[in-house]
């Protein structure tokens, strides 16, 4: 195979498997940028993964998104109301929901799909090609070929990134997460507004997880996400959470996950295992970097001459 | 834009200091007088459980039924309850200490595989000439050294540059899967062959007795019973009050002789050895062989039970075995409905766990009421100074500092402490918490 249609192959693949994390990732942005933290992005995907099937299954595609964006949101609301009004800890809150989501979507699911009945496909998304684009070069046919979901995730980026920068939500959001008594004196409640970005995190957590099972199988499996909420939380670390910034962090995490799926079916020079784990490593890479960077700052600012 | 470059970074160090403060403060302060509102959370929690349930169908009574004789009805359950159990122990107890000097360790879950691995590979590598008096130490160092080995890297990062903790576990879990699936692809692979990934089975010189029971439990469980005892005895210690005093405050750690960079490496070291020797006893003991489930999810059940037994080891027991009662109890409440999932058992996990989040912050809540009419408190110092913090009076310590000046440049140092001093003054409620701590040491 020509090494053009191959790295055309591996970008398709790519712009194909990104819609999920751009979801997750963005709901993250804005609870971080609110002050919070949400270690169990995983198990508000899994929710609304399976929600996301029975939506769909219901009512067709666009039902199935909503019930994943209700499900997620539900316990995006917990995780909220938990941390912001019963002060609990982030991270164990986290895990608690990550638990009970993977837990709740696989009992939804055996709902949903009693064992004795066999499986059950959904629709999924409508077909939805931009022959215009399928000339250019390399990135033409992925680009073409994305589907629906992967261009609401652009559209959802552009639509966060003006709501956090030019509307008065959007500062009064950062303004909480950045100096929470400041907001205080200034008449805001940073209860509201973490339980309001929590809100929001869940409902495209489960967003992205409804894209993950309704983009092209249209069924549920236990832990079908594989860890695509993880990876959401260290897109958002390295974007500096930045929405376009994350767009580009979670198109090349992607790439890679594109180029791991393909190795199993190609004769890549290096183990399959390299690949799926090249994400993480590059990630622990820019954190180490990122951080390094910031702790020889914070020395050189702190320690008098 | 109000974000500096490594906002993302500078802020989850912040939320990261702030859980590991209230988690180490809560480790600490014994019975809180929130009782109300303890209450209503395990009240809410059986609400939410009883809910499913009847949602899916089940009868409440029935399903309740089923969850005791499932766990601990016969012998045989009640046997297979604790074996579950064993190594919910054992990583709560490492994860424990960590927790309690305010590092906040997710990677259990690795450190368990790579500790398998490196036992697998010890085993394979002696072969099958190794008698069962040193095949069953040398598999234990082995998973302990391969886990702490593990769980090092995130320490050193995070003392060196200060790499979140959290994420770099979170991430290093992932990386040993990967590491895993590898070996098990390449090398270690079962030469004999089979469907699923597996290595060859270990020799029986490294594969742990089983104890004369009607069910599966071998005699690492006692090896866990005397770690449950030497935790307790260390708990009691100078040691144990040290690493507790650097959670809360670590400028007051430095000064007592404890630095910040032993602290956290020592900690995660104990952590990953934990893991990794659980790791040992789930291969050798449980599967015989290394698969890519050997973990199975026990590394981050185990950071719920150490959440949920408080940190204390005989809490951590009681724990464990609850929070194995729910995988066990679970399959019986599937019999006994015949609707009730099983996955029941895994949300109930999380609903208690969350329950325990709650109460743990139960005395905060109140507190927050109480003074809403005041005005805020001054921030703690942190052990990750943010740079745009407005430095008052130019030089407020920070723990960074004293960790690159400890113990090179004297005076510096102890001037620097002498700040650390005023800064615990400022925060009336911590410096009683010191206090209190120090009554029974």
């Amino acid at each position: 195979m020509a090494p053009l249609d191959f790295w055309t192959i591996v970008v398709a693949g790519a712009f194909a498997l990104c819609a999920p994390i751009i979801f997750a990732g963005l709901g993250e942005i804005f609870l971080e940028r609110a002050g919070g933290f949400n270690v169990g992005i995983e198990g508000m995907m899994l929710v609304g993964a399976v929600a996301g099937v029975g939506g769909s299954l219901a009512g067709g595609f666009w039902v199935g998104l909503a019930a994943g964006i209700l499900a997620g949101g539900v316990l995006g609301l917990l995780l909220g109301l938990a941390t912001a009004w019963g002060k609990a800890d982030m991270i164990i809150v986290g895990i608690a929901i990550g638990l009970i989501g993977a837990g709740l979507s696989i009992a939804l699911y055996q709902v949903l799909a009693p064992a004795s009945q066999g499986n059950v496909t959904a629709p999924v998304q409508p077909a939805f090609e931009l022959s215009l684009l399928a000339g250019i070069p390399l990135i033409g046919r992925g680009l073409a070929g994305a589907g629906l979901l992967f261009y609401l995730a652009v559209l959802l980026v552009a639509v966060s990134w003006w709501v956090l920068n030019f509307t008065r939500f959007g500062l009064r959001l950062r303004a909480v997460g950045d100096d929470e008594n400041v907001a205080v004196t200034r008449g805001i409640s940073p209860r509201r507004f973490r339980t309001i970005a929590a809100l929001i995190a869940g409902a495209l957590a489960g967003l992205g997880g409804a894209a993950v099972s309704l983009s092209s199988i249209g069924t549920f499996t236990p832990g079908m996400t594989g860890g695509a909420g993880f990876i959401a939380l260290a897109v958002v670390i390295i974007a500096r959470r930045q929405p376009w910034t994350l767009l580009v962090g979670a198109f090349v995490f992607a790439l890679f996950n594109s180029l791991a799926l393909l190795s199993q079916t190609q004769n890549l020079p290096l183990p399959i295992e390299l690949y799926q784990a090249l994400p993480y490593l590059a990630t622990v890479a820019v954190l180490c970097v990122s951080s390094r960077r910031s702790w020889a700052a914070r020395r050189t600012r702190i320690v008098p001459a | 834009m109000s974000d500096d470059k490594s906002g993302g970074v500078r802020r989850l160090n912040e939320l990261t200091d702030a859980a590991a403060r209230s988690l180490s403060s809560s480790f600490r302060a014994g019975g809180q007088s929130a009782r109300v509102i303890i209450v209503l959370y395990v009240l809410a929690a059986l609400a939410i459980v009883g809910l499913l349930v009847v949602g899916t169908g089940g009868d409440l009574g029935v399903a309740l039924g089923g969850w005791v004789r499932g766990a601990f009805g016969t012998g045989y359950n009640t046997v297979q309850t604790l074996s579950y159990a064993t190594p919910l122990v054992l990583v709560a107890i490492g994860v424990a200490a960590a927790l309690k000097a305010g590092v906040i360790t997710v990677g259990a879950e690795g450190q368990m595989l790579i500790g398998a691995t490196t036992a697998t590979i010890v085993a394979l590598w002696l072969g099958p000439s190794v008698p069962l008096w040193l095949g069953l130490p040398i598999g234990a160092i082995a998973g302990m050294l391969g886990g702490a080995a593990w769980a090092y890297l995130p320490g050193l990062g995070r003392v060196r540059w200060g790499v979140n903790e959290v994420l770099c576990t979170l991430l290093a879990n992932y990386l040993a899967i990967s590491l895993l699936n590898y070996l098990l692809r390449t090398v270690l692979r079962n030469p004999a062959g089979s469907a699923t990934p597996q290595s060859a089975p270990l020799p029986d010189g490294f594969l742990i007795p089983q104890l004369p029971l009607p069910a599966r439990l071998h005699i690492g469980a006692i090896l866990v019973v005397v770690i449950v005892l030497l935790a307790l005895w260390w708990s009691r210690g100078r040691g144990a009050f040290l690493v507790g005093v650097f959670g809360q405050r670590p400028l007051l750690a430095a000064r007592l002789g404890l630095t910040p960079a032993r602290a956290v490496v020592s900690t995660m070291l104990v952590s990953g050895a934990a893991s990794g020797l659980a790791g040992w006893m789930q291969l050798a003991g449980v599967d015989g062989r290394l698969q890519p489930g050997v973990s199975a999810g026990v590394g981050f059940a185990g950071i719920a039970v150490a959440v949920l037994g408080r940190g204390n080891p005989l809490g951590i027991v009681v724990a464990a075995i609850a929070y194995a009662s729910l995988t066990t109890g679970a399959t019986g409440v599937q019999v006994a409905t015949g609707t009730t999932p099983a996955a029941i058992g895994t949300v109930t996990q999380g609903v208690l766990l969350l329950a325990a989040a709650l109460i743990v912050a139960a005395p905060a809540v109140r507190r927050a009421a109480r003074r809403s009419a005041s005005p805020p408190a001054l921030p703690a110092v942190s052990r990750h100074v943010p740079p745009s913090l407005p430095q008052s009076d130019g030089n407020r310590p920070s723990e960074n500092q004293t960790d690159s000046q400890m113990g090179s440049t004297s005076s510096t140092g102890t001037d620097h402490l002498d700040h650390a001093g005023t800064g615990i003054d400022r925060d009336a409620d911590r410096h009683e918490n010191l206090e209190s701590a120090h009554g029974p040491a």
